[in-house]
């Protein structure tokens, strides 16, 4: 089988875990800065559709590579038989709780498992690397070495230097920072460890690419739901008198409302956005926008059954004209249609009286309509913009952030205030129409959701 | 075996399963549907989503779409049996004969085929959707249909949730929602018209054959006999070239025109002619009744299908669900973790202790230069080394030889100069407790992590540090880093 392992070795605490988060986009991986925070190797397995394409191996760091080395050489017998004399001395140190860490890492290799061995290049050099370098050597497996850059400093050509002497391919790699393209860069790259690896692994690499458009598409989908729900949505609050004060005081409840209304909405889409890079631990920290409703269109309606005062006239209106109708038709047309004319007029004069009264009865405890308050849409021309801005800059900090770090994510909801001004007037004006439509309270039919989406997509890529 | 929901229910219950379904954690749902996805055969997108909910909650079946399926299917039958009820109606009197005079054909017509033909062009007005113009005559139309207030009254009292509830709402503003509910009034009217047409039909029928009933034609404009059969023979040209004789001809029609005035009007002999009417009236019945209405209900349950598929799939979670089917499902995370558990170390259990006087010295993995090791600790320690030997970075026989040396004088500190950026290795442990072995319980030993470089160190060396000396649990080897 040809399906590229890779072993992921090193001393403890240079990053072997917050490599393999960052590749495995898990960031469940126990990192920390005390050594021995890994103690089982532990694979992780890139699946497609549930194929295995290849597999990375976190292990814990070399403990006692010294001593291993050193027997190692006393049981050698030549350069043709290491690989075995590694296999045997796992098999003599299985139950070993010394070199309990040695053995987790050296089997995945002695298995068949390529060799990453991962130095940091912000320190120095120093000679007790070589034992560690030396086993892998003796292990004979196709191996590649990554000089990660933890800390600030720089010893890299110290250490392509050493590491030349038992690596054939040596890259500098930062498992904290490296973007999306330089991760594919690198799986691609491993493909030079073994070359029967080379499909699975581009492979691999096409269909992240193609994964990683797709995420950009869903959060896409994601902000233009969160736009269309913000500039749509309205709350409705009982009217409990027809004063000033009665009015003003559900004004502000159902301001209040649609404020929480729209902050769960898009906290809802943050957290969405989180889960679509795999972000599911991370922790955010947004400042609150509490202007956000502060314009809002509102207007007091009366209802029964949901239906306007017009509707109701008019339904009253027609019903009476069909009643008149059969009067003119009893009377063989000699009332001249005034039977329908007058039914109409009554019709619709009794069912506007009659409906103040309806409206009060209560079924199943339910009152049937009466007068109330409906608040939203948000009319305010900047908070779509500022919502676009501000959920932009957050998906851009979510998808660039790598899954090695442990930071909360700090987003400034003023950052993304002047989106408007920084897009081009073409994609401005159409993205203002959209706006205008859903402000006017007017769904978008799927093809207009879909030319929202493509716009968001399009700025998410700018960006 | 719990039956297959319908469209209809799933479009209710699916929005409203992936609604609360996003309390599923992301990765779970992707895998979820995407597996589920794998066993669905390829089918248009509808089917997929009605499988996938087969299969993904099999168990949330008797949802508000059960409930609304119900109403439908109540209204659709009450609508149907005030279609037939009023169809029994017209069509009695319509055909109302008591032999004093024979049934006004030109009146039958105006009520069975005149009457509906009217209600069939106001029907069509609400097809195309909102009409400038129009649209007043269109809200009462639609505000008259007993189906929308049915609607109405059922979402407001049963607690439907308002995605569910706004289904039937012509006024909504999603307009998947207001084709749904226009197909929906169009399909329950045209039920009725269709039972009005089959309970008129099936009336007339019966009248003809269990009554004896003559037709004659009367108005009161100036109709020449010639003309009335010039006009019946155009209405009955559909069925003229194979019901012949449903086609009255120009003799009949002469002979069958009476007056009221005239009392019947009709020489008695005639009467068997004058019956022969009646195949005239029921293929115009058909045709222009039953037929149209047959038409636009077909019409109208076909589209209504279409709007109720178009309104599952433009459901923003619907398109979002379609996505985690047809994309391939990739996972790179492991399905187990290590623990991570550290017990919380103080960093000011050992305190710092004043030291005077000469030391001997330890340098572990090349930390700093022989010099730079005698200053450091002048400096920093307020010691003077007296002799250094290292370990730690060659082969394990120069371990073994430092700490034969040191074994040798058993009366001065020892300093054991380490790496402060290097993570304290089981292999220091081993050695730090074999000096401990070889120099015995008195002598102090130092750990002192140094710098790579002109810097302190760091807290987080310090803390990684204090935490390997602590785990030796030797009261007489200790941490120091230098810091102020």
């Amino acid at each position: 089988m040809n399906r590229p392992r890779l072993a992921i070795v090193g001393h403890p605490n240079k990053g072997k875990s917050s490599f393999v988060a960052t590749f495995a986009e898990d960031d469940a991986v126990a990192i920390s800065p005390h050594p021995g925070t890994t103690t089982q190797a532990r694979t992780y397995p890139m699946r497609l559709d549930g194929e295995v394409l290849y597999e990375l191996i976190d292990t814990p760091g070399f403990q006692r590579a010294r001593e291993v080395l050193a027997w190692l050489e006393a049981h050698d017998r030549g350069a043709g038989a290491r690989g075995a004399v590694v296999a045997e001395f796992l098999t003599a140190h299985a139950n070993d709780p010394r070199f309990h860490d040695e053995c987790q890492l050296l089997t995945p290799i002695v298995e068949g498992a390529g060799i990453l061995y991962i130095v940091d290049g912000s320190r120095p050099y120093g000679r007790q690397y070589e034992a560690d370098m030396e086993i892998l050597r003796w292990t004979g497996r196709p191996r590649m070495a990554l000089i990660n850059m933890i800390s600030a400093g720089d010893h890299i050509d110290q250490w392509r230097s050493a590491l030349g002497q038992y690596f054939s391919i040596v890259r500098v790699f930062d498992a904290v920072r490296a973007d999306f393209g330089k991760r594919i860069e690198l799986l691609r790259a491993f493909g030079a460890i073994d070359e029967r690896w080379a499909v699975p692994l581009n492979r691999a690499a096409d269909a992240l690419v193609a994964d990683r458009q797709r995420r950009a598409q869903r959060v896409a989908g994601e902000i233009a739901d969160l736009l269309i729900t913000a500039l749509t949505t309205t709350v409705i609050v009982p009217l409990s008198g027809r004063s000033v004060d009665d009015e003003a005081r559900a004004h502000a409840e159902g301001r209040a409302k649609l404020r929480e209304e729209v902050r769960r909405r898009e906290v809802l889409s943050r957290r969405t956005v989180h889960e679509i890079y795999h972000h599911t631990g991370l922790e955010a920290r947004e400042s609150a926008a509490a202007y956000l409703v502060e314009d809002v269109f509102s207007a007091r309606s009366f209802s029964v059954f949901g239906m306007s005062q017009t509707q109701l006239a008019l339904t009253g209106a027609a019903s009476g004209a069909v009643v008149g109708s059969a009067v003119d038709v009893a009377l063989g047309g000699a009332s001249l249609l005034l039977g329908a004319g007058i039914g109409a007029a009554l019709g619709a004069f009794g069912t506007l009286t009659g409906a103040q009264g309806l409206a009060k009865v209560r079924v199943l405890g339910l009152p049937l309509g009466g007068y109330e308050l409906r608040v939203g849409p948000i009319t305010d021309p900047n908070v779509p913009w500022v919502l676009l801005g501000r959920a932009l800059l957050h998906a851009k900090l979510v998808a660039e952030r790598n899954h090695s770090r442990r930071e909360e994510l700090i987003v400034d909801a003023q950052a993304g205030g002047h989106l408007a001004d920084m897009i081009d007037a073409a994609r401005r004006r159409r993205l203002d129409v959209t706006f205008r439509r859903l402000r006017g309270g007017r769904e978008l039919v799927a093809d207009e959701r879909e030319a929202l989406l493509a716009e968001i997509a399009t700025l998410i890529d700018a960006r | 075996m719990p039956r297959d929901p319908t469209l209809f229910e799933s479009t209710i219950d699916v929005p409203v399963w992936l609604e609360a379904d996003q309390h599923t954690p992301y990765a779970e749902r992707v895998r979820r549907d995407r597996e589920i996805a794998r066993d669905i055969s390829r089918g248009d997108r509808i089917a997929r989503v009605r499988l996938w909910w087969r299969s993904a909650a099999p168990g949330a079946r008797e949802g508000a779409g059960a409930r609304l399926q119900r109403l439908r299917t109540f209204v659709t039958t009450v609508m149907g049996i005030a279609g037939s009820i009023t169809g029994v109606a017209v069509a009695l009197a319509a055909f109302a004969y008591d032999g004093s005079q024979p049934v006004n054909v030109v009146r039958l017509l105006a009520l069975l085929v005149g009457v509906q033909l009217v209600l069939l062009v106001l029907t069509l007005l609400l097809l195309p959707g909102r009409v400038p113009g129009l649209r007043h005559i269109q809200e009462v139309l639609t505000a008259l249909n007993p189906g929308a207030w049915a609607a109405g009254v059922y979402a407001r009292l049963s607690h439907a949730s308002p995605d569910a509830a706004r289904l039937l709402n012509l006024r909504a503003q999603r307009p998947a929602a207001v084709r749904f509910a226009k197909w929906q009034v169009l399909y329950w009217s045209q039920t009725a018209a269709v039972m009005f047409n089959l309970a008129a039909l099936i009336t007339a029928i019966m009248l003809v054959t269990f009554s004896d009933l003559a037709f004659g034609w009367s108005t009161t404009l100036d109709a020449e006999p010639a003309a009335v059969s010039r006009i019946v023979q155009s209405i009955a040209w559909p069925w003229a070239s194979f019901a012949p004789l449903a086609v009255p001809n120009a003799e009949l029609v002469e002979q069958s025109q009476f007056f009221r005035l005239e009392r019947g009007g009709i020489p008695a002999g005639s009467s068997r002619t004058l019956g022969a009417w009646w195949p005239f009236t029921l293929f115009a019945l058909v045709t222009y009744g039953l037929l149209p209405r047959l038409l636009l209900l077909a019409l109208a349950a076909v589209r209504l299908r279409a709007a109720t598929g178009a309104l599952l799939l433009e459901d923003s979670r619907v398109v979002a669900l379609l996505d985690r089917m047809e994309s391939p499902l990739i996972e790179t995370a492991a399905a187990q973790h290590d623990e991570q558990s550290f017990p919380e170390i103080g960093l000011g259990t050992s305190a710092r202790r004043p030291m005077i006087g000469n030391a001997r010295a330890l340098i572990w993995e090349e930390s700093l230069p022989t010099d730079a090791a005698r200053d450091y600790a002048r400096r920093h320690l307020g010691l003077e080394i007296l002799d250094i030997v290292e370990a730690g970075a060659g082969r394990l026989n120069v371990d073994r030889a430092a700490l034969d040396h040191l074994e040798i004088d058993r009366s001065q500190t020892l300093i054991v100069f380490t790496p402060a950026w290097e993570p304290p290795l089981l292999e220091l442990r081993d050695f730090l407790a074999e000096l401990r072995q070889r120099v015995g319980p008195d002598v102090s030993i130092v750990v002192a992590p140094v710098p790579d470089g002109p810097r302190a160190v760091t807290e987080v060396e310090r803390a990684m540090w204090h935490r390997a000396v602590a785990q030796l649990a030797d009261p007489r080897t200790y941490l120091e880093t230098g810091a102020a």
